[in-house]
């Protein structure tokens, strides 16, 4: 556990630095790293905590870069009451459509989270008087203490810290034990008297909302939206990052979001197939790495930690 | 969180860091970022785009570059997503210390670089996406300009060529996005002020990705129109044409086709599923026309890619990277506001005449070729071609 | 339109037609969702791929007049070939895996082959053209209609029939209906249940790719044609409910009526509505319009 600690403030701390070493493309990689962080981990709490596997998850990033895009720009609301009430929408829609989804389970929870991540799409598609469609949503107002990449670095830093804080409080409390053991086993879990709907439903919007508030930072990041972040290949993005970081450890997503990003941007300098490169890295996962890195190397330290 | 994970990401970190270090852009160079789209649905035009600025670029450093300076280009896969095309370019920016952006092909892409660019204060030339969207007031930015024809110029052209034709009915079949409706908007209301009797008496929406056009193409013919205008463009007209011809679409309407359905390379890969008699426009022809300037354009071009009847496509790259080395050349500088200042009102030679970049909204007058696809009478290249063509100037069709 | 009968019924047959090419493409997703319970993302890659070798194959055999079909059973065959490797080499590890791992195998299968395919047959859309005399028109009594698409609602159903007798009729086709139901049964009754799930994942695979042969000259080949047509499968499968051939059947009919007739009632909310009525089936009816609900499902 100290160990923990003392990793996690050096980590911290190295973090935040980084604008110190001059580059503004590090800057910009290490920003972007944060927020599909915090994306990755908002989805393991689903996947990795409670077994649900989630083939939507893209719906409330986009639901979040669009409502804050929408408060800031078109409604032209304050930042400091966008960017909060942006967050409340997306927990909004996803305790509202994590309802129905919650009531399915297996091969149909996927099945539902997938046609309502892509209902989001369509209707982001189609309602182009406010998304803007498939052009986007272009010069979002972005307010000017945070129009400089390093003050938007520190700002996603704080946000992604807290956010991935709280995420670390919640699943070692009592409901985040409770949520693993739905997913070990529902029905025993249901003899003991937890309502596992409620349960998975809590998890639900609380993966939606962190999802949320990443999609948020992102508009800030780019100053625009595109709906084709709404696309269920983003989804699967986010569930390739967790794999391959490693579900079963909680910062496993977070590797999971670094090595996929640095790779993306190095590698698609050198070579148009992008597409089969992730495809080997999948491949090396759920063959040789099937607990991911973070489980890879665990295991390499002799640990037996899930 | 273990030491080994402390150690793997502490290792990523100055990784990235060492990797990262922008390249110092010596002062005797021009650096060029490229976003062409070489996967994802636009591959066919960014491909071909690319070669065509690579083309040049290769040419003018053989030459020894712009008054001694290198032209190095840096290309990165835009992957026709908008998304990736903002963090590529910003990328290239950052790490790669471009003085210039090029490329863009999607109307979304092209919004997405052009936003970059203001933000970080870096010229881009948009090659190819139209939509007048991007010049807009709302979006319109000092250092954005663009090479291609816009779709007020394309529409209204094929309003033109619909007034000719004489149509007093008319049909539309436009794809559901941004490029469809802006071409909507420019050839209707051009259409009113040239022919005020025509009627749009049906408008069909067929979404981008389609595959299956028939409930469109039956619609359309019931609907009773002397003619349909559409821009279901080069990359997915064959699917079209090859759906709309055994109902006897082509022998009922007259069709009018935006997107550069009439490029070499469309009607060669169609062979004789082209349709004959449709009219239709291309960036570049290489049997037309016949000049000296442009005769040379097409042997330097058979020449780099091999290829006997070369594509019309890497005229878009080369134009939008001429523009950008011709800036570079009337400025004496890389700065970005000299070259803003240079390139305002400049006039520069291209494979299709000469072009010049209005200083009000950075719009090139770029044209459009039109014509008729109809069998070749020169055997060598076996595939319907436009003939006869013509250049439409754009000077009067910009706004 | 709406007074104009001969349109009313071309615009049917449109409907009819798509939802009978559809049918033919997701009837093999559902075989494999049935039995193997793999969300198979590749269905799609698959699909494209036999679309192009057909292309490669009809250029080979040089448009002789059987050219055509030949290269039909030669693209179902060689993606048959290439899904039995894929199995035996990869899939078959994963079956007892969580059904997420098979997920992201099969989108890992969908990246790897869009980069073949561009290795392979370039960038540029490639064409294949109808068979000898089937590129014009038809006359049915009422109007014309194009022959091809014609064709293809006749093997359409004649897929649909084949199908049906292999798995209702068949002993192999009953070892099939056992494996989707009950594994561990089959299993402890000394059947050899692995030879079940390769021949399924074979079979639906050669039919992808059949699917892809047959649909290549209605279409115009390109990189990344592979990703609307699949979440179109899934919509299928889901709506007909998971692994039942009838499902699959109305499904594809749902949706190619739909394609067909929301043009003229709904031109803007056609897109929204496919996936609500995707969602509203799973609300409803979990295990689709004509699946059966599944021992132990709530």
């Amino acid at each position: 556990m100290n160990k923990s600690i003392t990793g996690t403030a050096l980590l911290v701390l190295l973090l935040a630095l980084v604008p110190l070493a001059g580059s503004r493309y590090l800057i910009y990689l290490v920003t972007e790293i944060q927020i599909f962080a915090l994306f990755a981990l908002s989805f393991n709490l689903l996947l990795g905590y409670g077994g649900l596997i989630s083939f939507g998850h893209a719906a409330w990033f986009s639901i979040g870069a669009y409502a804050s895009a929408i408060l800031l720009t078109t409604l032209g609301w304050p930042f400091l009451l966008a960017f909060p009430a942006a967050v409340a929408v997306t927990a909004l829609a996803a305790a509202l459509i994590g309802y129905f989804c919650v009531k399915l389970t297996e091969i149909y929870f996927s099945m539902l989270t997938l046609a309502f991540g892509q209902l989001v799409w369509a209707i982001a598609f189609k309602w182009v008087s406010v998304t803007g469609g498939d052009t986007g949503f272009i010069g979002v107002a972005v307010p000017e203490f945070l129009d400089s990449p390093v003050r938007f670095f520190y700002f996603s830093l704080c946000v992604v810290l807290l956010c991935a804080t709280v995420l670390w409080v919640i699943v070692r409390s009592a409901y985040g034990m409770t949520l693993v053991a739905t997913r070990e086993n529902r029905n025993r879990a249901e003899f003991i008297g937890v309502n596992v709907r409620r349960v998975q439903l809590v998890a639900f919007t609380l993966a939606g909302t962190f999802a949320g508030v990443a999609g948020a930072l992102f508009t800030v990041f780019n100053h625009s939206v595109f709906v084709e972040t709404a696309w269920w290949s983003t989804s699967a993005e986010v569930m390739i990052m967790s794999i391959l970081g490693g579900v079963g450890s909680f910062v496993g997503p977070v590797i999971g979001a670094a090595v996929l990003i640095f790779l993306d941007r190095t590698v698609t300098e050198y070579t148009q197939y992008w597409p089969s490169v992730m495809g080997v890295i999948l491949l090396a996962v759920l063959f040789f790495m099937p607990t991911g890195i973070a489980g890879f190397l665990n295991r390499r330290r002799g640990g037996t930690r899930r | 969180m273990s030491k080994k994970t402390t150690a793997l990401l502490v290792c990523a970190a100055v990784t990235a860091a060492m990797a990262s270090h922008p390249a110092l852009a010596e002062e005797q160079e021009i650096r060029i970022g490229a976003l062409y789209a070489t996967s994802g649905p636009c591959l066919i035009f960014g491909e071909s785009a690319l070669k065509g600025h690579q083309m040049l670029v290769d040419k003018v450093n053989a030459e020894g570059g712009i008054d001694g300076r290198k032209v190095v280009t840096v290309h990165r896969d835009s992957k026709c997503n908008p998304a990736e095309a903002t963090a590529a370019a910003r990328d290239m920016i950052a790490k790669d210390g471009v003085d210039f952006l090029v490329g863009g092909i999607s109307s979304s892409e092209g919004q997405a670089i052009s936003e970059v660019a203001k933000q970080e204060g870096v010229i881009y030339v948009a090659s190819i996406p139209k939509t007048t969207e991007m010049t807009s007031p709302e979006y319109f930015h000092r250092h954005l300009f663009r090479a291609a024809a816009n779709t007020n110029t394309e529409g209204k052209s094929a309003a033109i060529i619909v007034d000719k034709l004489g149509w007093d009915k008319v049909c539309t079949l436009l794809l559901d996005y941004s490029y469809g409706y802006s071409l909507d908007e420019s050839f209707t209301a051009h259409l009113q002020k040239i022919r005020p009797d025509a009627q749009i008496i049906n408008q069909e929406w067929p979404k981008f990705g389609t595959t299956d056009y028939t409930a469109y193409i039956t619609k359309t013919m019931g609907a009773g129109c002397d003619g349909v205008f559409s821009n279901i463009w080069g990359g997915i007209f064959p699917a079209f044409a090859k759906q709309a011809k055994p109902f006897g679409f082509f022998d009922q309407l007259e069709f009018v086709s935006a997107g550069e359905v009439g490029a070499p390379l469309v009607s060669e890969n169609m062979g004789k599923d082209m349709p004959a008699g449709i009219w239709t426009n291309s960036y570049e022809l290489f049997y037309y026309p016949d000049t000296p300037e442009h005769n040379a354009y097409v042997k330097e071009l058979k020449d780099y890619l091999g290829s006997e009847h070369p594509p019309s496509w890497p005229s878009t790259g080369y134009i939008a990277a001429k523009w950008v080395l011709e800036g570079v050349r009337a400025a004496g500088d890389v700065n970005a506001d000299a070259v803003i200042a240079a390139l305002e009102g400049l006039t520069i030679d291209t494979p299709i005449g000469k072009q010049t970049m209005r200083a009000s909204d950075h719009q090139a007058n770029r044209g459009q070729f039109w014509g008729q696809m109809s069998d070749s009478e020169d055997e060598s290249y076996p595939y319907k071609v436009l003939n006869p063509v013509e250049y439409v100037p754009a000077d009067d069709l910009m706004d | 339109m709406f007074d104009n009968p001969v349109l009313l019924f071309i615009q049917l047959m449109n409907g009819l037609s798509l939802g009978m090419n559809l049918f033919i493409i997701s009837s093999g997703l559902t075989l494999i969702l049935g039995v193997l319970r793999v969300l198979n993302f590749a269905h799609g890659a698959f699909f494209m791929l036999g679309g192009y070798v057909c292309f490669t194959l009809v250029g080979a055999f040089d448009m002789s007049p059987m050219g055509f079909w030949l290269a039909v059973i030669g693209s179902a065959l060689a993606l048959g070939a290439l899904a039995w490797i894929i199995e035996r080499l990869m899939l078959r590890h994963l079956y007892h895996r969580d059904h997420l791992y098979q997920l992201l195998f099969t989108y890992a299968l969908v990246l790897l082959i869009g980069d073949l395919v561009k290795v392979g047959w370039g960038s540029s859309v490639l064409s294949v053209s109808f068979p000898p005399g089937l590129d014009g028109a038809t006359n049915l009594g009422v109007a014309y209609y194009p022959s091809y698409r014609l064709l293809l609602c006749v093997i359409g159903v004649l897929v649909g029939l084949g199908l049906w007798y292999f798995v209702n009729r068949t002993r192999a086709g009953r070892l099939v209906r056992a494996a989707r139901q009950d594994r561990e049964m089959l299993e402890s009754l000394g059947i050899n249940v692995g030879r079940i799930y390769l021949w399924v994942f074979v079979a639906g695979s050669a039919i992808a790719g059949m699917g892809g042969a047959l649909a290549a000259p209605a279409i115009a080949l390109a990189p990344g044609m592979d990703a609307e047509i699949v979440v179109e499968c899934f919509i299928i499968a889901i709506i007909g409910g998971l692994g039942s051939l009838g499902g699959a059947f109305l499904g594809s009919l749902i949706l190619g009526l739909l394609n067909a007739f929301g043009v003229l009632l709904i031109p803007e909310f056609e897109i929204v509505l496919i996936y609500l009525m995707m969602v509203l089936v799973l609300l409803i009816r979990p295990w689709g319009l004509l699946g059966k609900p599944e021992a132990g499902y709530r």
